[in-house]
């Protein structure tokens, strides 16, 4: 995957959706990294010429919004919660034992391309605390033995 | 009228109009808000909160920037708690700024600096957090220390509301933000062009010239005209213990506000050149050696007098750059007639100007245009036929952009080649080669038999459309896609934009002018305005890029109706002519067939030049004058919208040098006609009474104030005749095997052949090599590689030069810029002059 040419035929059905609708930028990008994953530096010159923007608007779109992202990212995204009420719940430790599983750091993604560790501020389900997302699904009152049976379930 | 608003301002009762902002208001009445990210000519973004003023009512504060007035307002602008406000955001900002004030470029021109110490912050107690940064760059133009950088966005905004270039934007968030290139790449790999606009509204350091001659304020300026281009850019020339420190745009109601091009903003360097010629030298021995001004001018008038006796004054001609004075075009005007009694006395870029005028006064009665490039920007159509005015006409190309982008004009390219502006279109149709007057002949029928003539009276204003038409049914619309390579409908699309649009303008430049049917395509272009005219109350714009700085001004003062630079060196060759004067140009390298013109000037008894730097033509002369550059002499040029300016005198002359119009009274002088002008000023007066056209100019209220005078070129005669070409051209289009078409065309960084730009160490930097640009496809048929040597082969000659593959180019098709294909012999001479703009050549591999 990694040393892989971009086939950036792919986007060209999405970009055509979006012909010179400048608002439409976000959501076109957002559709972009459905389906490559991350945002291809290269895809950047052909929205910005469809949307009638500049590639640096775009750019500047693209690494503002933490959501984007300019290189690949594993297949499944695990956000774990930093916030406060997670915190006190014992989020530290939840981090720590995702990062020793996944053996990467905070904002890394493993060699095999299956995970990348993210975290963030607060997931707004403090009542479930400590939680974490994983993909679009919410895991909650999370425990130490409880997070390598979640990652076992994406593991592939 | 908007609205009234009124507010009480500082415990005044005031009144602005409705739309107005806080700071706006308190401007008019003379309130001081200091700002850092506000600038009239950029949209407010209410980014450094600086301009922090309180609603008293309310409680609440405001950046006066951005706030509109509201009814019933009770502003503060310095209320304590307002003062205590803004210098918290003073010292945030200082807090992440280096303390490098010392030895800052930008020294005591900061805006930050200015405002912290005008609310009296010393040092600041916040924690020091300065950025780190690590752009570097290489380009000789700008540089930039992001760490000094205030997010204030000034040069995102101007580059993408006044240059329209796009280069830089926001990277990343919050601590992190900082302006950037795409992939945060060095400016010179990305879109950038080095205009300095950004450099010019940086209220900090953090983007600076390179290499500036002088750190802080420069002690004098003047208003003065930049003397490369057509466009006639307004500009302060700064300058400190007499040398140029800097070049600034911003004059009010110039042409280019606050936007200059890179070779505007920094070719100046050219002036303090070591290579400037100081002295004057005369042939002695079949060597050029230095001599006294007398001297020279002794031995230049003692062989004009005996070319004129021995074969009469017709046999002297005298060639002027377009880049020279009204006065000294009008001088040597009279020098011509008065004291040698000569008619051939012409400007050297004629040939490429006849076609303009021919066309233009056959068909709408007058030449240039009578409009503003500011105009442009309001246009709802933008035809723009073989320009490429990014390039040769930057004011011109921000113009036609910033319409693109803001306001929606759309914009149809006519062009075989890809441009920037290509880009830009909303229609771009592509015809082949030497296919573009097939094209605009097509465009011309179709608006002929357009639906939206038919409720017009055919015989309004004296036009017979009916017999227009008939005169146009022989042409082979019907073959114009076969021949010129776009499909009728697409031209029909053009068609049906540009007739329904209410403000239209056409834009056309060498590539409509400088080709062997030049004329015709220009009356063409000007029949289409003209007919598309009947169904509007505005007229459509016509707008020729005339690439010199004054070719419209030696236009104006007759030195274009005389023939052709091309004509003159024939009737050397012929023996006609045996003396030449050449003024501010080099005829070796500006025009086609160095071969025909060096064995020309080879056949002269008398050969004179003045020209501020050594030429090719001057290494061959009898006598060569040291003339002065822009920056040393005064006068007034006329821009190609007809916009007379004025050349300020900023620096003393460099060594000997004089300025041309004064050397021409020298001369006249000894050859004992003197004209008894002591200064530039007393020949504008002389000019304006004997050139109807300036007749109503008046310099006297002209002082070290910006100058302007719009010459009614569209006010003389409002002839309108229609042209209806007869005999179409069939396009060759059999193409031979290895023939390539070589097309020669300006680029950014030099001026038409580079003959002042290629001075400039800066200008000269950004290109190092010589090349050619040639499409991928013919370079696999050829086995060329990006950066290999290949020989070129014409007709007349050849050319050794690298190879640049660029898929902008057709196939078959070659683009050499200007600079490297003059002063060779792979350009044939021709007579007409005309049609310079192409050749063919073939293609050999040089095995290194």
């Amino acid at each position: 995957m990694k040393d892989t040419k971009i086939d950036l035929t792919l986007i060209a059905p999405i970009i055509a959706e979006y012909q010179k609708q400048k608002w439409a930028l976000i959501p076109l990008l957002q559709k972009v990294q459905e389906v490559y994953g991350y945002i291809p530096p290269e895809a950047i010159a052909p929205i910005a010429d469809a949307l009638h923007l500049f590639p640096s608007e775009v750019q500047g779109v693209v690494t503002f919004y933490s959501q984007f992202s300019l290189t690949p990212r594993g297949k499944n995204v695990i956000r774990v919660c930093k916030g406060t009420a997670c915190h006190v719940r014992g989020g530290r430790s939840i981090l720590k034992i995702a990062k020793r599983e996944l053996r990467v750091d905070e904002g890394q993604t493993t060699e095999d391309y299956q995970f990348t560790l993210e975290t963030v501020a607060c997931l707004g389900a403090c009542f479930l605390a400590p939680t974490m997302m994983v993909n679009k699904s919410y895991y909650g009152k999370l425990s130490p033995p409880k997070i390598s049976s979640i990652l076992k379930q994406y593991e592939k | 009228m908007a609205a009234e608003v009124t507010i009480t301002l500082n415990g005044i009762e005031t009144s602005g109009h409705s739309g107005m902002t806080i700071l706006e208001l308190a401007q008019e009445m003379g309130i001081k808000i200091p700002t850092l990210c506000h600038h009239p000519h950029l949209q407010s973004i209410g980014a450094c909160r600086v301009c922090l003023v309180e609603d008293e009512k309310k409680g609440s504060f405001h950046a006066a920037c951005v706030t509109p007035l509201a009814p019933g307002m009770v502003i503060n602008t310095c209320s304590p708690r307002v003062i205590e406000y803004r210098k918290v955001v003073v010292k945030l900002m200082l807090a992440s700024h280096p303390e490098s004030c010392l030895v800052c470029e930008k020294g005591n021109q900061c805006a930050l600096r200015q405002i912290a110490a005008d609310l009296g912050i010393g040092l600041v107690e916040y924690y020091p957090m300065p950025h780190f940064t690590g752009t570097r760059e290489v380009n000789p133009f700008i540089l930039r220390d992001l760490s000094k950088c205030i997010l204030c966005a000034k040069c995102i905004r101007a580059d993408h509301e006044l240059v329209v270039e796009g280069a830089i934007d926001y990277i990343d968030r919050g601590f992190e933000a900082r302006p950037a290139t795409i992939t945060d790449g060095p400016l010179e790999v990305s879109e950038c062009t080095f205009c300095g606009t950004c450099v010019e509204v940086c209220p900090t350091g953090a983007l600076f010239e390179r290499g500036k001659p002088h750190r802080g304020t420069s002690t004098q300026r003047t208003a003065t005209t930049c003397s490369f281009c057509g466009c006639g850019c307004s500009l302060w020339l700064e300058a400190s213990d007499n040398q140029i420190t800097g070049v600034r745009p911003g004059i009010p109601g110039s042409v280019n506000g606050m936007t200059l091009c890179v070779k505007g903003h920094y070719g100046y360097d050219l002036i303090n050149h070591p290579d400037r010629l100081k002295k004057p030298t005369v042939r002695k021995d079949d060597v050029l050696k230095e001599a006294s001004w007398d001297e020279a001018l002794q031995v230049a008038a003692h062989g004009l007098m005996s070319i004129k006796k021995k074969y009469g004054g017709e046999s002297i001609a005298l060639l002027a750059g377009a880049h020279c004075t009204n006065e000294e075009a009008f001088v040597l005007k009279h020098l011509a007639s008065d004291a040698l009694g000569t008619h051939r006395v012409l400007c050297a870029t004629s040939s490429s100007m006849l076609p303009l005028i021919r066309g233009m006064e056959e068909t709408v009665g007058f030449v240039g245009t009578g409009n503003t490039i500011g105009d442009l920007e309001d246009a709802e159509v933008v035809l723009l036929v073989g320009a490429n005015p990014t390039e040769t006409a930057p004011i011109v190309g921000y113009s036609i952009k910033r319409g693109v982008r803001k306001k929606h004009t759309a914009l149809i390219v006519v062009d075989p080649l890809e441009t920037k502006l290509s880009h830009y279109a909303e229609l771009w149709l592509r015809p082949f080669l030497c296919s573009d007057e097939m094209l605009l002949i097509s465009f011309l029928q179709l608006v002929l038999l357009s639906e939206r003539f038919t409720g017009v009276d055919t015989h309004s204003g004296g036009v017979d459309l009916e017999g227009l038409r008939q005169r146009s049914d022989h042409l082979p619309l019907r073959e114009v896609e076969e021949q010129s390579g776009v499909p009728l409908d697409r031209i029909q699309k053009a068609v049906d934009l540009f007739c329904a649009a209410k403000k239209r303008a056409i834009v056309f430049g060498s590539g409509v002018m400088e080709q062997p049917r030049g004329t015709n395509m220009v009356k063409i272009l000007c029949t289409i305005g003209s007919l598309v005219d009947l169904l509007h109350e505005k007229k459509t714009m016509l707008f020729p890029l005339i690439k010199q700085s004054n070719a419209m001004g030696c236009f104006h003062m007759g030195l274009m109706q005389s023939g052709t630079p091309e004509q003159v060196f024939e009737d050397i060759l012929d023996g006609t002519v045996k003396g030449l004067w050449v003024v501010g140009d080099d005829p070796l390298v500006s025009i086609p067939g160095s071969g025909e013109i060096e064995r020309a000037l080879g056949k002269l008894e008398l050969l004179m030049v003045s020209n501020s730097f050594p030429t090719a033509t001057g290494r061959l002369a009898h006598v060569v004058f040291p003339s002065s550059t822009f920056a040393e002499k005064s006068g007034t040029i006329t821009n190609l919208e007809g916009r007379v300016q004025r050349v300020v005198k900023t620096v003393d002359c460099v060594g000997e040098s004089r300025p041309d119009w004064h050397i021409v009274c020298d001369l006249a002088e000894h050859l004992g006609t003197p004209f008894y002008f002591t200064s530039e000023k007393e020949i504008t007066g002389a000019l304006s009474r004997s050139v109807p056209l300036y007749g109503t100019m008046d310099l006297s209220q002209a002082d070290n104030n910006y100058f302007c005078h719009m010459l009614p070129l569209t006010a003389l005669q409002p002839k309108r005749a229609f042209f209806v070409p007869v005999d179409v051209p069939a396009v060759n289009r059999t193409v031979i095997r290895n023939t390539y078409t070589l097309v020669l065309g300006s680029i950014l960084f030099h001026l038409g052949c580079g003959q002042q730009t290629k001075h400039s160490p800066k200008l000269r930097a950004m290109i190092k090599d010589e090349y050619v640009e040639i499409n991928p496809r013919n370079a696999a048929q050829e086995g060329i590689g990006e950066g290999n040597v290949i020989k070129l082969l014409s007709s007349s000659g050849e050319k050794r030069i690298r190879a640049r593959l660029s898929g902008r180019l057709p196939e078959n098709v070659l683009f050499m810029p200007l600079p490297f294909a003059h002063g060779t012999t792979l350009l044939p001479f021709s007579r007409e002059g005309t049609g310079c703009k192409t050749c063919q050549v073939t293609i050999e591999r040089v095995t290194a």
